[in-house]
């Protein structure tokens, strides 16, 4: 197995009273898309400032290429390319002004796969960034994270508040990026759909505890929603084991469950109802489930070692 | 509370200000017992300065802007538009309070006594009306110029002073177009243009804006004219940082001299022409220029980003894969090409006044009785004047970075404290005169020696800190930054050599010790253990 | 071809299915090369691994082969596949038709069938874990 792109052990920070991020551990595996899921506020962007050294680690430790971003930001930064949710480019800079300025601060910079991203952007290389509209620039910030080819690409929910064309391009550019031998992204997103169709990795944050860090494909195949029905109405949800979330009423409850937990017709037949549907459950449900769980304790959160 | 439009908007500009309202009735009611209790120099200084602050919180109270980031200046309140009052109340209500109030102001602060005659005071009082019209044009016009608006502001108000002082200046009587009568006429003429141009502009932005009003159309264009668009690929990372901080933050002092140059010093300096020592003065006013500019400017080259308020470092900057030192380097390499530019721009200019149209009597004969002094040696008459001129402009670069070590660290105690702890400082050196502790020094030698020993302790803490601190860094920025600071203090030492032979002649005092004086403070002139500490506190701030 | 991530089907289950059925249907010609793992991913906008998974899939399902260096070609043999369809489709029938008669509708009898596959996927997964 390859060398983790970037490991975080034990991470916690503390802002104030509010513990954004609590003893999270993951690992970044090279050439995968890994996807990074949470409410608001659930720490991502914190985490993903962590990896850019941008927070100093209070306890715990970051590695990004073996190395620690905040003693060495030349070395680490350089091979990094970030796109944040709302690019805090100068407003009085050309585009092919920021482009060129980014340039001088990569080796690795392909000017002709700049150009052709700027065609196919639409972009006017003379245009003010501050007469481009937000996509526009959301493009633009893309280009100059994308253009010098980094081992890393980090995007800060980079599709917030984009038309779905630009929101496109931005896949395109992961899609791109992870067929190229050995380079990674990382990205933090609400839109779970997207997450669904790129990401090789999945994590999921809630309140600064990791509940949840696999393959996607084993975080689908692990979860599944059973519809139990019932011949007595009940008045209290069934109590099952690996439930992340049970909603329903009445005789009819619907479950979604950690099938590692539970074994679903004997679960049935304990709880003396009968299984009338058994099918994988979206994103969305284990999404839901892990961040509406009132108890975020850090035990009982499923963990994959790659 | 009245049930006006008019009255609800006054009831609203009160209501916000009620505290600064309180502190300017405070301020006016003690200046006033001050110059009417006492005579002394010393008491008229702090009365004056309790009506300089005056002036100034009632100039902030009808700015009358809203942003929102509370900490910026921001734009006319936009929120009214959708009242049912008209753009004309919208615009007449806070310009008539704020000349209404300007005008009470100083009639509460005149004197009777020391008025010189009816006709002034009603020039003095139109030009503040019409100051206070022009600031609020300035502010909520010129958006587009950000934090700038404070300085033009500034500019006009030293134009309104120039004004102000043109009747009696040399030659008098003033001819016809300088008499108070025309000036006081065209003033309210051009008083109530701007005032047409403010409401024509809220009746625009009222309606949705449209293209930009002409002048600010035409700053731009200069500006851009000013920066060309860069073609050319970068040689390095430094080179490319280079280029962003000067575009940012380098341009500002030369513009400004530049400005201050052409819109004050250029009329000062024809209207004075015929006079030789007012001519010497300006120059001497114009030679020390850019080192106070520099001071302000200085504020905001300490900062990380120089136009925001913020301290913190912005992502654009702190991901970048440039190191803290490198950055550092960076910044101290824009100062070095900022005052450059600026004393050149100066210096050109100064040299077309004086061969032009100066005159230079004063001048000359000041040169002269260098050159006698020095052995009839006309080289070192010009050796001298290079000499101050480097100076100045070492003084200027050190102005400009001083800042650097509290303003990238982020803490905005820090930062501010200093700043404050500096410009009071400076406040107080004037208000309690600073001239007479240095007398006291060098009169006594006893005072000479306390004030060695205070000295000899500050320059020994100041070279251990910089030792400590430099430790950290790679040795190449040690060597390139000991050149600088080795050419820095010996010009400062060379002149301090100067006047120390100079002062000899005229004043009798111990000699050696006051050579160690001059000694000690050359060497607490540069800026060394500041240097080598903010690459830690950009650090401290980049990785918090 | 609009893949959707959201349906209960994984992603590379219904590249397999459009595929198969594109070349069932003569859309793809026996012999043809599919486009290369890269394109389809950027395409269609998913995970470069779905594709390869799917196309991995398409190969043990003996539809397509994948020639090193060259890329991925479906069989000159697949035209065999859809006489196998064909004689499918009426057992399907039947079976639907007796579902029918025991008064199922068209939802229950879907959720029968998914579970029933879904039953057996998680077997054969079992059994290639074992």
């Amino acid at each position: 197995m390859r060398e983790p792109v970037a490991v975080v052990t034990q991470l916690s920070r503390q802002f104030g009273a509010n513990l954004a991020l609590n003893d999270v551990t993951l690992a970044v595996p090279r050439g995968c898309v890994f996807g990074l899921v949470g409410e608001n506020g659930a720490g991502k962007s914190t985490l993903i400032k962590h990896l850019l050294g941008l927070w100093r680690a209070e306890s715990g430790s970051v590695r990004v290429f073996g190395r620690d971003p905040v003693t060495d930001p030349a070395g680490v930064l350089g091979r990094i390319g970030y796109l944040s949710e709302q690019p805090d480019l100068p407003g009085w800079m050309r585009v092919d002004e920021l482009l060129r300025y980014t340039q001088a601060f990569y080796p690795r910079w392909d000017p002709a796969y700049a150009s052709q991203l700027i065609e196919q952007f639409g972009l006017s290389r003379d245009a003010r960034v501050r007469t481009l509209s937000k996509g526009q620039r959301a493009r633009l910030g893309l280009i100059a994270a994308e253009a010098h080819r980094p081992e890393l690409l980090i995007l800060d929910e980079p599709s917030s508040g984009l038309d779905p064309i630009v929101r496109r391009d931005i896949l395109e550019a992961i899609i791109r990026t992870v067929t190229d031998e050995g380079r990674t992204v990382l990205f933090s997103s609400h839109l779970l759909d997207e997450v669904e169709r790129v990401s090789d990795h999945l994590a999921l944050l809630h309140r600064g505890v990791l509940r949840l860090c696999a393959p996607l494909e084993e975080v689908k195949a692990r979860h599944r929603r059973l519809v139990l029905h019932f011949a007595v109405t009940r008045t209290n949800p069934p109590d099952v084991p690996g439930a992340i979330q049970v909603y329903g009423a009445g005789r009819e409850w619907t479950v979604v469950c950690d099938m590692a937990r539970t074994h679903a017709p004997s679960m049935a037949h304990h709880l003396g109802a009968s299984l009338v549907d058994d099918s994988p459950a979206s994103l969305e449900e284990i999404f839901v489930g892990y961040s509406d769980a009132t108890a975020a304790a850090p035990g009982s959160h499923m963990r994959v070692v790659t | 509370m009245t049930h006006s439009s008019t009255g609800a908007l006054l009831w609203e500009i009160w209501r916000r200000h009620r505290g600064l309202v309180a502190v300017i009735i405070a301020a006016t009611a003690m200046g006033r017992l001050f110059d009417v209790q006492s005579d002394s120099s010393d008491s008229s200084v702090v009365a004056e300065l309790l009506q300089l602050t005056s002036f100034v919180l009632l100039f902030g109270i009808f700015s009358y802007t809203e942003s929102g980031d509370s900490r910026a200046l921001g734009h006319f309140p936009q929120r009214l538009f959708v009242l049912p009052v008209s753009s004309l109340r919208l615009a007449a209500v806070p310009v008539c309070a704020g000349v209404a109030s300007v005008e009470l102001l100083y009639l509460m602060w005149l004197n009777p006594a020391a008025s010189s005659g009816s006709g002034s005071v009603a020039l003095h009082a139109i030009l503040l009306g019409a100051l206070m019209v022009c600031s609020q044009a300035a502010i909520w016009t010129l958006d587009r110029l950000g934090p700038f608006r404070l300085v033009v502001v500034g500019l006009l108000a030293v134009a309104a002073f120039a004004v102000g002082l043109l009747p009696s200046m040399a030659p008098s009587p003033p001819p016809p177009w300088r008499s108070e009568g025309v000036l006081s006429a065209l003033t309210l003429a051009v008083s109530l243009l701007v005032f047409g141009w403010i409401w024509r502009h809220i009746a625009r932005m009222r309606s949705g804006g449209g293209a930009g009003v002409l002048p600010v159309d035409l700053l731009d264009r200069i500006l851009t004219a000013c920066m060309p668009q860069r073609r050319r690929a970068f040689g390095s990372p430094g080179a490319a940082q280079f280029w962003l901080e000067w575009r940012c933050s380098g341009v500002v002092l030369p513009l400004l001299v530049l400005g201050v140059l052409l819109a004050v010093v250029a009329p000062l300096s024809w209207l004075t022409r015929y006079d030789a020592d007012d001519t010497l003065r300006i120059l001497i006013g114009t030679l020390s220029m850019p080192v106070v500019l520099a001071m302000a400017v200085g504020v905001g080259f300490g900062r990380p980003s120089f136009w925001s308020d913020d301290l913190s470092v912005p992502a654009f900057m702190a991901v970048r894969p440039l190191a803290d030192a490198a950055l550092v380097a960076v910044k101290v390499k824009v100062a070095a090409a900022s005052a450059v530019v600026s004393w050149v721009l100066l210096l050109v200019f100064v040299g077309a006044w004086l061969t032009l149209w100066g005159n230079v009597e004063a001048l000359s004969r000041l040169a002269v009785q260098l050159w006698a002094f020095h052995g009839q040696s006309v080289a070192a008459v010009y050796g001298i004047a290079t000499l101050i001129v480097v100076a100045a402009l070492f003084l200027t670069w050190r102005f400009l970075v001083s800042r650097l070590w509290s303003g990238l660290s982020g803490h905005r105690r820090r930062f501010f404290g200093s700043a404050a702890f500096f410009g009071l400082a400076t406040l107080g050196w004037f208000i309690l005169d600073g001239t007479r502790v240095l007398l006291w020094v060098v009169d006594d030698p006893a005072h000479m020696n306390i004030a060695a020993w205070v000295l000899a302790v500050a320059v020994v803490g100041k070279y251990w800190l910089a030792a400590s601190t430099w430790r950290d860094l790679d040795a190449c920025y040690l060597r390139r930054y000991l050149w600088v600071w080795l050419a820095g203090t010996s010009v400062f030492g060379v002149l301090a050599l100067l006047l120390w032979n100079i002062v000899r002649i005229y004043v009798a005092l111990d000699i050696v010790r006051f050579q160690g004086l001059l000694i000690l403070v050359v060497l607490l002139a540069m800026p060394l253990a500041r240097m080598g500490a903010a690459p830690a506190s950009l650090a401290g701030n980049r990785h918090r | 071809m609009r893949l959707n991530p959201s349906s209960g089907t994984p992603l590379y289950i219904q590249l397999v299915d459009h595929l198969k059925h594109a070349i069932e249907s003569g859309v793809i010609r026996g012999g043809e090369q599919l486009p290369s793992v890269r394109k389809m991913a950027e395409d269609l906008l998913i995970n470069p691994n779905t594709v390869v998974r799917a196309y991995h899939d398409l190969e043990t399902d003996g539809i397509v082969e994948l020639r090193h260096g060259s890329g991925v070609f479906v069989r000159e043999s697949v035209s065999g596949r859809a006489e196998v369809m064909k004689k499918a489709v009426p057992i399907i029938r039947s079976a639907v038709d007796r579902l029918e008669s025991l008064d199922l509708d068209e939802n229950d009898i879907r959720r029968l069938m998914e579970s029933e596959l879904a039953v057996r996927r998680t077997a054969q997964a079992r059994k290639r874990r074992a």
